[in-house]
């Protein structure tokens, strides 16, 4: 699927990032995960064709580079940002507004983190209430992964389990008298209740670890 | 072509563009890229028809009544009756009227012209303009620098074998799809986050 926007529009890119944040949080609530890249190039896009240096870029980040289920934002796109900002914003403010949707991964792309409380909460919108649910959501997803009899489909949760896991670490560790924890005492009750499918992220390591040395 | 700008109230410049149904892609894409979205250039996205600039009685070189010079010239107006002087007021009205008058005319027209039934000359009708569409020339296409999201499904083709067997998986598999067709739809953040606060109550 392809989307684009011209980006002369004022604030197009950040009007960009916030729809795909929200459309992957939904799409992610209803069971599924999807993988991407959002880039900037030369795009011929009309009703019936659409081609261009940008789309081969794009294609190439989501099929090759992303692996996981995430999407990958070209940092370029926070110049872009600056450039065509908002009329009622300077180019400084513009950049703070995109830069909440940019988190960088550990192998240094740029992603939109659709799993952490602070992003599906603060810079989504997300009510802080539902979300042990969408991480339950999320860890279910990665438990069927990672039992996956596929070892490269096995590897590709793995990432998400990491990043689960990280989440719910992050609430687990609050202190007890952290504003999460006092105002929202049940979110944490039931994140920290969550399991943390570590068997299972341990038995896919392996499997991925045969499945490499199969390949050599 | 560009969708114009009257795209939902008013806050878009109508330039998102989703990857139509027929919208092709180049080489390796091609194969792999089966899922479309359709969005804001769908006819039902386009809003309401946009008044011409030269809309005054006096004008009919460009617009007689709102109704598009293209639509005039295509009919012989004193065979339908209706009088040019007509106040602007009426002009809406009498838009849709003319629309149907103008069908049934060209029709007609054509039955007689072929002595061929009512439906045959529809279909012609349909033809023609098909035909005509084709055969318009193209714009010069040139690129433009554009921000491009490309989306996948994980595990998409496993997920589509599944829904064979299980009709309530297709479903929310749609559902989905719909959900990555609205990117783009509007600028406004407020509704979307309203659609989203909605959809958590689902979990």
């Amino acid at each position: 699927m392809v989307v684009s926007y011209r980006i002369s529009e004022p604030s197009a890119v950040f009007f960009l990032l916030n729809n795909i944040a929200l459309a992957v949080i939904k799409i992610t609530g209803r069971g599924f995960l999807v993988r991407g890249a959002v880039t900037i190039g030369q795009l011929y896009h009309t009703e019936k064709y659409v081609v261009g240096p940008a789309l081969n870029e794009a294609y190439r980040l989501d099929s090759r580079v992303a692996k996981s289920p995430r999407i990958l934002i070209d940092p370029d796109v926070l110049e872009v940002a600056r450039r065509f900002r908002s009329d009622i914003h300077t180019a400084s403010e513009e950049a703070a507004y995109v830069e909440p949707f940019l988190t960088v991964d550990d192998d240094g792309l740029f992603f939109f983190d659709y799993i952490s409380f602070d992003d599906v909460t603060a810079v989504c919108g997300g009510e802080e209430q539902l979300f042990p649910n969408y991480l339950k959501m999320i860890g279910e997803m990665v438990e069927r992964g990672l039992t996956h009899s596929d070892a490269q489909v096995q590897n590709k949760y793995l990432w998400l389990h990491q990043k689960y896991v990280a989440t719910r670490s992050s609430i687990a560790e609050l202190e007890a008298d952290n504003v999460i924890r006092v105002e929202f005492p049940d979110v944490y009750e039931k994140i920290v209740a969550l399991p943390d499918y570590r068997e299972q992220a341990t038995a896919a390591m392996e499997a991925v670890a045969r499945f490499e040395a199969t390949k050599l | 072509m560009s969708t114009p700008a009257t795209v939902r109230a008013g806050k878009t410049t109508g330039e998102v563009r989703a990857h139509d149904h027929e919208a092709r892609l180049s080489g390796a894409q091609q194969a792999e890229a089966r899922l479309t979205s359709c969005r804001t250039d769908g006819p039902a996205c386009r809003g309401h028809r946009k008044l011409p600039d030269s809309s005054g009685v006096d004008s009919n070189k460009s617009v007689i009544w709102g109704i598009p010079v293209r639509a005039v010239i295509l009919l012989n107006i004193s065979d339908l009756g209706i009088k040019v002087t007509a106040e602007m007021s009426e002009a809406r009205k009498r838009w849709r009227h003319f629309e149907t008058v103008a069908n049934r005319t060209i029709v007609g027209k054509m039955r007689r012209r072929f002595r061929i039934g009512k439906w045959q000359a529809i279909v012609l009708k349909a033809r023609r303009e098909v035909e005509a569409r084709r055969k318009a020339p193209r714009t010069p296409a040139a690129y433009e620098y554009r921000l491009v999201l490309f989306l996948d499904f994980l595990g998409f083709k496993e997920l589509v074998q599944q829904s064979v067997a299980d009709a309530t998986l297709l479903n929310d598999l749609l559902e989905t799809i719909d959900i990555v067709g609205e990117i783009g739809d509007g600028h406004e953040t407020t509704p979307q986050a309203n659609n989203l606060l909605n959809s958590l109550t689902r979990w």
